[in-house]
């Protein structure tokens, strides 16, 4: 009888141990998938952020390819917003409004993606605005810039 | 007579796989808090490290493209980063020209070593045509 009682321990232990274990492994599976999913978003957020910053770049430095593609804008090979570093030009920047989104966005380099520009006055009013409506924007950056001689903010906002 | 490791109710018996099982249990889960605590800390600080360095570099580009670095006028300097800085950044500029002083302007006194600090460098040529180094240090409030 004493034999039998250990036996029984050793049984609801067994049991125990196993619906633990069992847990357990539920749970790390659950985790797994979890943390696949958040270092999944967490790249495309870092990539689209890379995007961001390197078109940006491109807009508010350089003058484009060609340097006076404003003057035949159908004729782009990359934009460039820019008259000299952090300096927009205003023909450029109205050419590129002028532009149909499908053009703007393969100069870009991103076809793939969604993209919305906005250009507005240090004090906030707004001076210009491009592109499809951000709807669940993942990134959206900020660049200073001058614009007609007044400083200016330009903001990309990048979405998938 | 044995003796006893641990003063159980039930005693020593058949609490292997229960031993076995609490263990695995705390160094899993020692390793899921870890790597949680990493993977929260990773996402947040990415985008503001990008962007804290890209709003330095920027006002310090507009400053020279205005003129204002030229002065070396702390007044000017200084007027013209409080207009430009985002309210929630400090800013640290300063300009160095061969054989003047060097000229610092700074929004607030002391640079926190509890947080990101971001940093850059411009070359240009002032007025006078010297070549003049304006460095920058900018950081969160």
């Amino acid at each position: 009888m004493h034999f039998k009682k250990k036996s029984q321990i050793a049984t609801i232990d067994l049991f125990i141990a196993l619906f633990v274990a069992t847990a357990l492994v539920l749970a790390l599976i659950f985790t797994w998938n979890r943390y696949s999913e958040v270092l999944n978003d967490d790249s495309q957020y870092r990539e689209l952020q890379i995007v961001a910053f390197q078109k940006s770049d491109l807009l508010v430095k350089f003058q484009g390819e060609p340097s006076n593609w404003e003057q035949n804008p159908d004729s782009v090979d990359t934009i460039g917003l820019a008259s000299s570093d952090r300096n927009i030009s205003a023909a450029k920047l109205n050419s590129f409004l002028n532009l149909p989104y499908n053009i703007t966005s393969q100069s870009l380099g991103l076809e793939t993606l969604n993209f919305y520009l906005q250009l507005n006055h240090i004090n906030g009013t707004q001076l210009a605005d491009y592109g499809r409506t951000p709807k669940n924007t993942i990134v959206r950056i900020q660049r200073f810039v001058s614009y007609q001689d007044e400083k200016a903010i330009m903001e990309i906002a990048l979405w998938k | 007579m044995k003796k006893r490791l641990w003063k159980l109710h039930s005693g020593n018996k058949a609490f292997i796989f229960s031993i076995d099982v609490m263990i695995a249990v705390s160094v899993v889960a020692i390793i899921m808090i870890i790597s949680a605590f990493y993977l929260v800390k990773a996402g947040d600080e990415s985008i503001s490290k990008l962007q804290t360095i890209r709003i330095g570099s920027d006002i310090l580009a507009l400053m020279d493209n205005d003129g204002t670095l030229d002065t070396l006028s702390v007044e000017e300097t200084g007027t013209e980063l409080n207009s430009l800085l985002p309210i929630n950044y400090h800013m640290r500029i300063r300009i160095r020209c061969n054989g003047q002083e060097s000229v610092t302007v700074e929004t607030t006194g002391a640079i926190p070593n509890d947080r990101f600090i971001g940093s850059g460098k411009r070359v240009f040529v002032s007025e006078t045509g010297n070549y003049c180094l304006a460095d920058f240090n900018i950081w969160l409030k």
